[in-house]
């Protein structure tokens, strides 16, 4: 790594959003939680313990959901230490499995628009902590921690209505469930090193710190864009 | 780790934080009024969306929606009359239900 030539900071910007286009063209398909007709199908074909494709299917979920991603890049922007990511990692995993388990066991459902305009906020809210925000206005820092666990709920249980709109065979679906969680789990953390690492080199630039502050209003300007998508969704849709 | 919060990084000051929320949020109200409610729902209260050629996708979109949701009440009632009406006189199996 030490052997690149310095970078000018126009080229990491440029790779930088080259990659956050890149995955909104391939979730494009999906838009943010949307279902694929095709994996919906395929969900509503099959019954029985399908480890692989459920794994699969959630690890599609995490890696094609922008919103999800935004929320990761906001999370893990001023977090240096993969041992510091690994435990933002886990509290999410803890928060998302929970809900999504007893969500789908239960049937318990939301709005997926209400649910998404959360995830929205969610986004807002990390642009807003990474901006230093809760302590010039409230002069006080909330845990960082509990936040993600807080917001690893409600992510858990967008995927739990999402799961239940599959109308999934209840037939092996506690272990479906699970290996769903662990593909969540790996998509995340893929998507996570591909942030991480052009993060990493974006850090190197000496304009870093301006910029940082630049790109956190810009996430938080995308999370309010979410939110009123969501919201105005939710009353277009009231036929659903 | 003591504090997971990078108290260390750069933060704005009060006046640079309220002025760049604001930009946020502007710029948040202006894309989602003339190119999201447009594409998505067909809803376009400063008639831009129309000029963009997005309000089509979104009425188009929110149409659609209407007719899927239609068919599948229609769907969802007709199975369940043929259902009744099996336990009186059994009719073949429709195959042509998803």
């Amino acid at each position: 790594m030490r052997s690149f030539p310095p970078r000018p900071l126009a080229t990491s910007a440029l790779v930088a959003c080259l990659m956050i286009l890149l995955l909104l063209v391939i979730s494009d398909e999906a838009l943010a939680h949307g279902v694929t007709a095709g994996d919906k199908g395929y969900l509503q074909e099959v019954s029985g313990r399908l480890l692989i494709p459920f794994a699969y299917l959630g690890a599609k979920h995490m890696v094609t959901g922008y919103d999800h991603l935004l929320f990761l890049l906001g999370v893990i922007f001023f977090l240096y230490k993969l041992r510091d990511v690994g435990l933002y990692v886990t509290l999410f995993a803890i928060g998302h499995s929970l809900t999504l388990i007893t969500g789908v066991l239960t049937g318990v459902r939301a709005s997926a628009f209400l649910i998404d305009a959360v995830i929205g906020l969610s986004v807002a809210y990390k642009a807003l902590d990474n901006l230093g925000a809760f302590k010039t206005w409230f002069g006080f820092q909330p845990d960082a921690r509990a936040a993600t666990l807080i917001f690893g709920f409600f992510h858990g249980f967008g995927l739990a209505t999402k799961i239940l709109d599959y109308e999934v065979s209840p037939e092996g679906l506690l272990p479906n469930l699970i290996a769903f969680n662990v593909g969540v789990e790996l998509g995340q953390l893929l998507a996570l090193s591909a942030i991480l690492i052009a993060m990493s080199y974006w850090r190197l630039t000496p304009s870093f710190a301006k910029r940082a502050h630049s790109a956190n209003v810009a996430i938080l300007a995308a999370g309010f864009v979410l939110m009123g998508y969501q919201l105005v969704g939710y009353f277009v849709y009231d036929f659903l | 780790m003591a504090n997971p919060y990078n108290a260390d990084a750069p933060k704005p000051d009060a006046r640079t934080l309220m002025r760049s929320t604001l930009i946020a949020a502007a710029a948040a109200l202006v894309l989602l009024v003339t190119v999201v409610l447009p594409a998505e729902y067909g809803i376009d209260p400063t008639r831009i969306g129309r000029v963009l050629g997005l309000t089509q996708m979104g009425e188009i979109k929110v149409r659609l929606a209407r007719e899927a949701a239609a068919d599948q009440a229609a769907d969802d009632a007709a199975a369940e009359a043929e259902a009744k009406s099996d336990t009186t006189s059994p009719t073949p199996p429709d195959t042509t239900r998803r």
